[in-house]
């Protein structure tokens, strides 16, 4: 083996802090994008409740104007960018490679990469505050109030600096996913026998990769206009502020779609599991995350239907929106379909991905009368629209993630989260969701206009936001339960078999935790559901004297593994450096920038010249 | 079991006379379509029952069967093994088939309602005209026909239909009155339309409807529909000029507060027949004549203006409104002379 003075060895150790940093195990990254994840969540949901509590009696001054609109922003970017999508490259992280019997995702290091830069992504957006102020001009950021104009100060550069370098994540994310989706199959596994939740992520990688340019290109524009003095939003010039928001629809409704899109592969997971069923229409339901990928691209000028367009443009977005709406529909009737004369165990995992099927219906039949274009003009921009856009992120995406945390636990750590302490989080969390934005919905329709810091008395709104105060602390409550669920499940012994939930698929086929290697052998793939196949038979043969199946190998296995490596990090803190550097650029006169640059490219280096190890 | 099917049905009768309830007790605000007064905001409203109705049927079946299905086909035994049914074709074909029936026809109805309802199809372009400006976070009414100019307050004849001019020189704003109109955008370099009809006096409310920055909670405006002859008669009052202020008085005093420059005051404000013609803020020629001020955020009061111009960003922090602070016999003073432009 050739030795280059210019490389180290790879790092070789097996556990501790040093080990967790230049991890290149899917399994690993997952956890790390998990718990990421969840502690933004966190961060988020705290912006909200600060929100709730201002808006709970009118003409609060709990919360001055500013700060109030710092939150609603954080809350938006860090919900989005920071949980939801990092929640869902979580699970695809983990799940994927065992699903589909592989070692790991096609490209490790890179796989690091993109968990690396989402942590720096965050710290970065988070510093603002710290910083002489966070963004303040809404998750969606239209121009030209986002321009030095009307928002000078760093809050905005961060943000766009921030979003930056989260979707270079994501897309580095998307194109791990697609590849080692299309490639990495075990024999047998044809596309049309991907179990949905890779589908749901083959799709969702597929709407990233289409949809991030876009918001790409946004926000360069945007920041030109702040810093190199262009006017690509300015009117005065002859510039344009629909195009900003032509350029972030384009992203922005796939984004919507690229967050729930996960959560549709893992309710069909959690319901085939425990009804003991096949998924109900399985080549519809494939084709369906197809369709609402493929309209999902024509509809977002919906968001816009207020800002002057034609009354041709607005039929034809009308149009596209009703479209999705009928895959859409498909997969509601396809999972009551799974459960109709099922046998269903009931429990609390189940009971997230049964709560889905009614909460994300009023979502969607929300998301229709939107569409309604005269109905919209009177309710957009209102609490409708926020009481929509959490049913279908919370009362979906977030339900669907906690059924897939209760469902996935087992096999991730070996240990059960406890039952009923998930009940309890289950009825806090329903009861709570919707006495807050169903409740929204109504006070829309009454008129209260959304980011409004207060709003004055006597104008029908008063109770009705004292209640959506309260069922968000009660959704609060369950979150704090959920997380001493976690606490105290990790403490006790570990007790779960390979398959504790007579699992479908390839992750139940294996330990729990799986061995760092994953499978030592593998089984034949005749259907979307290996393992059942392989317990009860193709046609249920056996299905009084299932076979056990475990591909484990017994913890040892002669298998080549891709090595740690911390040049991912370098990579990412080099970009991180370089964004810190853009902010920045004024003040120190762009020397931070090459810095950045540098880092980069020394990791860079580094990672294409260390020896395999 | 039972105690599942006793938590469930309690949560669905919760949800259901809740919704009833509310939507029972008459919807009761002073800024919602559902309590419309115009041909627009009317088949708005109409429209939105319609799908109310629908989708709270379809909310029904798919939780109903959802319920039913949860209840009914729970594990027996550890090992029950159910028929591994993989699908049925027909019934995928016809729950693919209606709701895409049912989206059609909502979609007809969709388009008829644009045509009758929709800002930007105003059923004669030769209607009064009145431009409408936002501003950080005040909104300025112009009426060019009979050079007027005022903020906050919009007043047009009933039974007579009022095209709108839509402008902003700033951020996106978005022109909003719920009884009567639905919303239309103002964004910086485009001239948007939208039009009023009424046939009912009264006073409808009207709010900002798109984030323009840190006060935009407190973007407000009123609409009042009047009689063709009050109207006739309030236009005529906003056209004369002022009353001049008598020498000596306590209006003189404040007025001369008013035009000194270094108050800040012309830098901002017009007031007709003076030396007062800024156009940043305001014009407060008639300003004694509106019910409300500050973007409409408070009433129009003596306690009110005290507070306002004593510190305006006291009242709406982060406002354009920077002056120099004021003794409270200046302070006195302008109230004076601002209650004499009536």
């Amino acid at each position: 083996m050739a030795t280059n003075v210019m490389t180290l060895p790879r790092p070789m150790a097996r556990g501790g802090l040093w080990s967790w940093i230049t991890t290149v195990d899917h399994k690993r990254i997952g956890i790390l994008y998990l718990v990421t994840a969840f502690f933004f969540f966190i961060l988020g949901g705290i912006e909200a409740i600060l929100i709730r509590t201002q808006l709970a009696v009118p003409d609060n001054s709990l919360i001055a104007p500013d700060l109030y609109n710092q939150f609603f922003t954080m809350h938006g970017t860090t919900m989005v960018f920071l949980a939801v999508m990092p929640l869902n490259t979580g699970f695809g992280n983990y799940i994927v490679p065992l699903m589909i019997g592989a070692r790991d995702m096609a490209f490790p290091r890179l796989n690091a990469l993109g968990y690396w830069l989402f942590l720096f992504a965050g710290l970065l957006l988070y510093a603002s505050f710290f910083l002489g102020g966070a963004p303040n001009a809404g998750w969606f950021g239209y121009a030209p109030l986002t321009e030095n104009a009307f928002n000078p100060g760093h809050g905005i550069n961060f943000w766009i600096l921030s979003l930056q370098l989260l979707g270079i994540s994501s897309l580095v994310g998307a194109l791990n996913f697609i590849v080692t989706i299309l490639n990495l199959r075990a024999p047998g596994m044809t596309i049309n026998r991907l179990p949905l939740f890779v589908w749901g992520t083959l799709v969702t990688s597929l709407l990233i990769i289409f949809a991030i340019p876009s918001i790409t290109v946004a926000l360069i524009l945007l920041l030109f206009d702040r810093f190199f003095g262009t006017n690509f939003y300015l009117a005065q010039a002859q510039g344009d502020p629909l195009l900003w928001q032509h350029l972030f629809w384009f992203f922005g409704h796939p984004e919507v779609y690229i967050m729930i899109m996960p959560a549709f592969g893992i309710i069909s997971e959690l319901l085939a599991t425990y009804a003991r069923r096949p998924i109900f229409g399985y080549a519809a339901m494939a084709f369906a995350f197809a369709g609402i990928s493929f309209v999902s691209f024509t509809v977002w000028a919906h968001h816009m239907f207020a800002v002057g367009m034609s009354p041709v443009a607005d039929a034809a977005f009308a149009a596209s929106s009703f479209l999705v709406a009928v895959p859409t529909g498909i997969k509601i009737f396809n999972w009551l379909g799974t459960l109709w004369r099922g046998s269903i165990r009931i429990t609390t995992a189940f009971l997230f991905g049964a709560g889905f099927i009614g909460q994300f219906t009023i979502g969607g039949l929300g998301g229709v009368m939107l569409a309604t274009v005269p109905v919209d003009w009177q309710v957009t921009d209102t609490y409708f629209v926020v009481g929509h856009l959490h049913y279908v992120l919370f009362a979906g995406a977030i339900l669907a993630l906690f059924g897939g945390t209760y469902h996935w636990f087992p096999k991730m750590t070996g240990r059960f989260l406890d039952e009923r302490l998930g009940r309890i989080h289950f009825w806090l969390t329903m009861v709570g969701m919707i006495l807050v934005f169903l409740t929204m919905h109504y006070v829309g329709v009454l008129g209260m206009p959304r980011r409004i810091f207060t709003y004055a008395g006597g104008q029908g709104w008063d109770l009705w936001n004292l209640i959506e105060t309260i069922g968000a602390y009660l959704v609060a409550l369950g979150v704090f339960v959920f997380l001493v669920n976690i606490v105290i499940s990790l403490r006790t012994k570990p007790t779960a078999t390979d398959d504790p939930w007579d699992g479908q698929t390839l992750e139940w086929a294996t330990s729990s935790p799986p061995p760092v290697y994953n499978f030592a052998t593998m089984i034949p793939v005749n259907s979307p559901r290996p393992l059942w196949d392989a317990k009860y038979g193709m046609h249920s043969e056996n299905a009084a004297n299932p076979k056990t199946v475990d591909l484990s190998g017994g913890g040892k296995a002669n298998i080549h593994l891709p090595n740690p490596s911390f040049y991912p990090l370098v990579v990412a803190f080099g970009m991180a450096v370089f964004a810190v550097g853009v902010i920045y650029s004024i003040e120190t006169s762009f020397l931070i920038v090459p810095v950045g640059v540098i880092i980069m490219l020394a990791g860079i280096i580094g990672w294409l010249s260390e020896p395999v190890g | 079991m039972h105690s599942l099917w006793v938590k469930l049905s309690r949560t669905a009768l919760f949800l259901v006379s809740s919704v009833a309830l509310a939507v029972l007790a008459g919807c009761s605000s002073t800024q919602t379509f559902l309590q419309p007064n115009s041909p627009s905001a009317q088949d708005t409203a109409n429209l939105f029952y319609l799908l109310f109705v629908i989708a709270a049927l379809i909310f029904i079946l798919v939780e109903g069967l959802l319920v039913v299905f949860v209840l009914r086909y729970q594990r027996r035994a550890q090992n029950e093994h159910p028929e591994q049914i993989h699908g049925n074709t027909p019934l995928e074909i016809t729950w693919t088939l209606i709701p895409a029936l049912i989206l059609a026809g909502v979609f007809a109805l969709t388009i008829r309602t644009m045509a009758s309802s929709s800002p930007k199809l105003a059923p004669t372009a030769e209607g009064m005209q009145i431009n409408v400006i936002g501003h950080q976070w005040w909104w300025e009414i112009q009426y060019p026909d009979q050079k007027v100019v005022t903020a906050s307050e919009l007043h047009i004849p009933t039974g007579k239909v009022v095209n709108v001019k839509l402008t902003s020189d700033n951020v996106i704003h978005s022109f909003w009155v719920p009884q009567l109109m639905g919303k239309t955008d103002t964004v910086p370099g485009h001239t948007n339309a939208s039009w009023l009809y009424t046939e009912t006096p009264g006073l409808y409310h009207g709010q900002c409807a798109e984030f323009c920055g840190e006060q935009h909670a407190h973007m407000l405006f009123r609409v009042l529909a009047q009689p063709q002859a009050e109207f006739d008669a309030w236009i005529q009052s906003q056209q004369v000029a002022p009353t001049p202020v008598a020498a000596g008085s306590p209006q003189a005093r404040g007025q001369e507060i008013f035009l000194t420059p270094a108050k800040g005051c012309i830098g901002c404000h017009t007031v007709e027949g003076t030396t007062a013609k800024g156009i940043v803020g305001p014009n407060l020629t008639h300003f004694a004549s509106r019910d409300c001020f500050a973007g409409c955020m408070v009433e129009h009061t003596t306690e009110n203006l005290s507070r306002w111009l004593h510190n305006p960003q006291a009242v709406k922090p982060g406002t354009l409104m920077k002056i120099p602070p004021l003794t409270d016999e200046e302070v006195n003073s302008l109230i004076a002379y601002l209650e004499s432009l009536k």
